[in-house]
């Protein structure tokens, strides 16, 4: 693997913004992803047991959150994504239901491996002033 | 009544399930994780079959990664995922998860797990590596 100096592959460029999407958080939402998800932790659907914790409410998931960014990659590049693509992030702060989110990211650079070249984009998820989730998601460049 | 595992207990390097973890991908569970996670993304594909969100990897891992039973509370702190091909519904997919780490911070206990997915056809779906803090045992 090794990092490219170049600035465009495929027709992406360095600086290349990702599709802004915005996303409203509900308690509604976060039910039906714990029914769906079977992630039933009383974190996220028992107002009573949220209380007792540090977060004093219920939060969504992580993974419902991550969810969004998936969507924002799926919608830019979905082959790109889902063959070959991927991310690493770190949870930094809860959303809780009524949050307004939005997922936003840039390519930072290529990286080139023996199986294709991949724009590699910073991505945050954002509520308010505060960033939710940061990292990195890679999406490989059909074509190259 | 559930038994949570408790943190001293866990091991570096044990594997969960012991024999791995199947799960069906059915036309029921895309619509209902599309609906949950409100995805009006439209996927394009000239194939047959129809794919799975790439996240609904966080749905067919969980099956696997319950069997650690984590104690109610827990937080989720990093996730890396890497997706190597879709998973379409009717696929078969099993997954296995492996303790990678386990290491106290700020008195709170962490659990650093890896996870595999592969299909009926014995592919690489999705691997993952999770970390979270582990619930508070009572």
């Amino acid at each position: 693997m090794s990092t490219s100096t170049k600035q465009n592959y495929g027709g992406v460029r360095i600086g290349d913004a990702i599709p802004e999407r915005r996303h409203k958080v509900t308690q509604e939402q976060i039910d039906s992803y714990a029914e769906t998800s079977g992630d039933r932790n009383p974190l996220h659907i028992d107002p009573e047991f949220a209380k007792q914790t540090i977060f004093r409410r219920t939060i969504a998931h992580g993974l419902l959150t991550l969810s969004f960014l998936s969507q924002a990659m799926t919608a830019w590049d979905w082959k790109g994504w889902a063959f070959g693509g991927g991310l690493d992030i770190a949870f930094l702060g809860p959303v809780y239901p009524d949050d307004e989110l939005v997922v936003q990211g840039s390519v930072s650079a290529f990286e080139i491996t023996e199986d294709g070249v991949y724009a590699i984009c910073d991505v945050a998820c954002i509520v308010g002033h505060r960033t939710v989730i940061a990292g990195t998601a890679r999406r490989r460049i059909q074509g190259v | 009544m559930v038994t949570y595992t408790p943190f001293n207990e866990l091991e570096v390097g044990q594997v969960f399930p012991d024999s791995s973890a199947y799960f069906q991908v059915t036309d029921a569970l895309v619509e209902a994780y599309l609906a949950a996670t409100g995805d009006t993304t439209t996927i394009a594909l000239e194939e047959a079959r129809r794919p799975a969100p790439p996240t609904l990897a966080a749905v067919y891992m969980l099956e696997a990664l319950a069997h650690l039973q984590n104690p109610p509370g827990g937080i989720h702190t990093k996730q890396s995922f890497t997706f190597h091909r879709p998973a379409y519904v009717g696929d078969q997919l099993r997954t296995e998860v492996r303790i990678l780490d386990k290491y106290v911070k700020k008195r709170r206990n962490y659990v650093v797990m890896e996870a595999e997915t592969r299909n009926q056809n014995d592919e690489l779906v999705t691997t993952a590596e999770i970390s979270r803090i582990w619930g508070k045992e009572t």
